[in-house]
């Protein structure tokens, strides 16, 4: 033990003699002007290397800065979450008959064949859905920036796909169900029931489907139609009990007036 | 009468600033001598040099360090304070610089696409073994010797390459190293025994 601490010592010894035996490095014989002239260089460029030196932490600051001050400036400018769902319109929505919002009795549904999408169903006329949209037209209206053409306020605002059923028919019995078609073409109607959407309520006759009397303020009474006409025809389709007639909106209604035909052109206003 | 004259002559006699202290060197500077900032570069110009270059095994990098060293001090000569040797001072400025130095070498060597293919020159440095063919010449010998402890050294790492400079080669005592590593007592000697058992491995045909 004591003979390998030896053997140590005397190898330190040897490696620290070969060092010593090193011959020194002698600096040049310029060094001392080097040194002066890098002096006189170093007063003159203090204030310019101090100012460089700042801006190396400068410049990232800056940039920090400014990256805060954008993503802060995003989120206070981003809109609120009811006028950021879609565009709204400039003008004020037209006035839509309320046929087209409407919708038939359960007949008048065709099962949906090629939409697999679960839709989301709610009872019709029902206060909370009426009031939920009327606040949703209000804000539109009230807070979202004016958009280019061809955005509906009414599509903006009504939020997910809904359906209206009428009433008692169960929402959820399973049977209801949205026709991905443009149902307001499509879908099969009775007489009676097209003409309760005109305002109109009608009644079987001899010579035909007579108006018993129009809604004040509908549709059939603001154009025209008079109580004791008979409808013959429907946007020149004759109506015919127990031929459903298709679709939702009509322009015009064809009746017979004390034996005369009058072509009645259906108005919004 | 007399005697004011004696004193007079007291009074004009000064000490040569070569025989001045480095303490008072450096005071001198402070107030402006030039001069003696040149006797304080004359008195370290070579030891420092001589360190660097035993570190960097580089000897322009070892002189452009040194000259920086000096006017390191020259610039922070008012903020040194008389509380431990200038040596000691300007060594441990001296090792900053070359630790520094170091550093950019190694990102440069990190960022270089041709620093891929060299060999680092650094710790990882490939220690080429001693040729054991005697040469006739006792010059080439001893050339060859310098060259290969020099490799050994620089082969090292920087924390044992430094103490043992500062020990073997320098001349340092363990107290001023450490005081310059700013390092343990126990540790500088623990570094040293370590740098000198990894250099016994490497120069063992050389005694």
């Amino acid at each position: 033990m004591r003979q390998e601490e030896n053997n140590r010592i005397i190898a330190d010894e040897n490696v620290a003699k070969l060092l010593r035996a090193l011959p020194r490095v002698d600096s040049p014989g310029d060094f001392e002007a080097g040194v002066r002239a890098r002096i006189a260089r170093g007063a003159g460029n203090a204030g310019s290397a101090s100012w460089l030196f700042s801006l190396r932490f400068a410049l990232p600051v800056l940039l920090v800065a400014m990256i805060s001050f954008a993503a802060v400036g995003v989120f206070l400018t981003r809109p609120d979450e009811s006028a950021s769902v879609a565009p709204a319109p400039t003008a004020a929505p037209t006035a839509v008959p309320e046929i087209t919002e409407a919708r038939p009795a359960s007949t008048a549904f065709a099962p949906s064949t090629d939409d697999d999408r679960p839709p989301t169903v709610v009872a019709r006329n029902t206060a909370v859905q009426a009031v939920s949209r009327t606040e949703r037209l209000a804000a539109a209206r009230r807070d979202v920036a004016p958009a280019p053409k061809g955005f509906s306020t009414d599509q903006t605002v009504r939020g997910p796909k809904t359906v209206i059923v009428p009433k008692g028919v169960d929402p959820t019995s399973g049977n209801v169900s949205v026709p991905e078609k443009d149902f307001s073409t499509s879908a099969p109607l009775n007489v009676r029931e097209l003409l309760s959407f005109m305002g109109i309520e009608g009644e079987r006759s001899e010579a035909g489907w007579k108006v018993k009397s129009a809604a004040a303020g509908g549709i059939a009474e603001r154009s025209g139609v008079k109580a004791g006409d008979v409808i013959e025809a429907v946007d020149d389709r004759p109506l015919t009990d127990g031929s459903p007639v298709s679709g939702f909106t009509f322009k015009s209604v064809q009746v017979l007036r004390n034996g005369t035909r009058v072509r009645v052109q259906l108005r919004n206003k | 009468m007399a005697l004011d004259n004696v004193g007079n002559q007291f009074t004009e006699v000064s000490v040569p600033e070569r025989d001045l202290s480095d303490h008072a060197l450096i005071e001198a500077t402070k107030k402006g001598d030039e001069s003696a900032f040149g006797q304080i570069i004359a008195r370290y110009r070579n030891p420092i040099t001589n360190y660097l270059f035993r570190f960097l095994n580089d000897y322009e990098e070892a002189v452009d360090l040194a000259q920086e060293t000096f006017v390191r001090v020259y610039f922070a000569i008012d903020r040194y304070h008389t509380g431990f040797a200038f040596s000691t001072y300007i060594y441990r400025i001296a090792t900053n610089l070359a630790i520094s130095e170091l550093r950019k070498r190694k990102r440069r060597s990190l960022f270089s696409l041709t620093g891929l293919f060299q060999a680092d020159g650094d710790e990882g440095a490939e220690f080429q073994p001693v040729d054991t063919k005697p040469l006739p010449d006792r010059n080439l010998i001893d050339d060859e010797r310098e060259r290969v402890i020099a490799k050994a050294i620089a082969a090292l790492p920087p924390k044992y390459r430094l103490p043992i400079i500062l020990r073997d080669v320098e001349g340092k005592s363990y107290e001023e190293i450490a005081v310059i590593l700013e390092l343990g007592l126990g540790t500088t000697k623990s570094r040293i025994s370590r740098a000198r058992g990894l250099l016994k491995e490497k120069l063992k045909h050389y005694f």
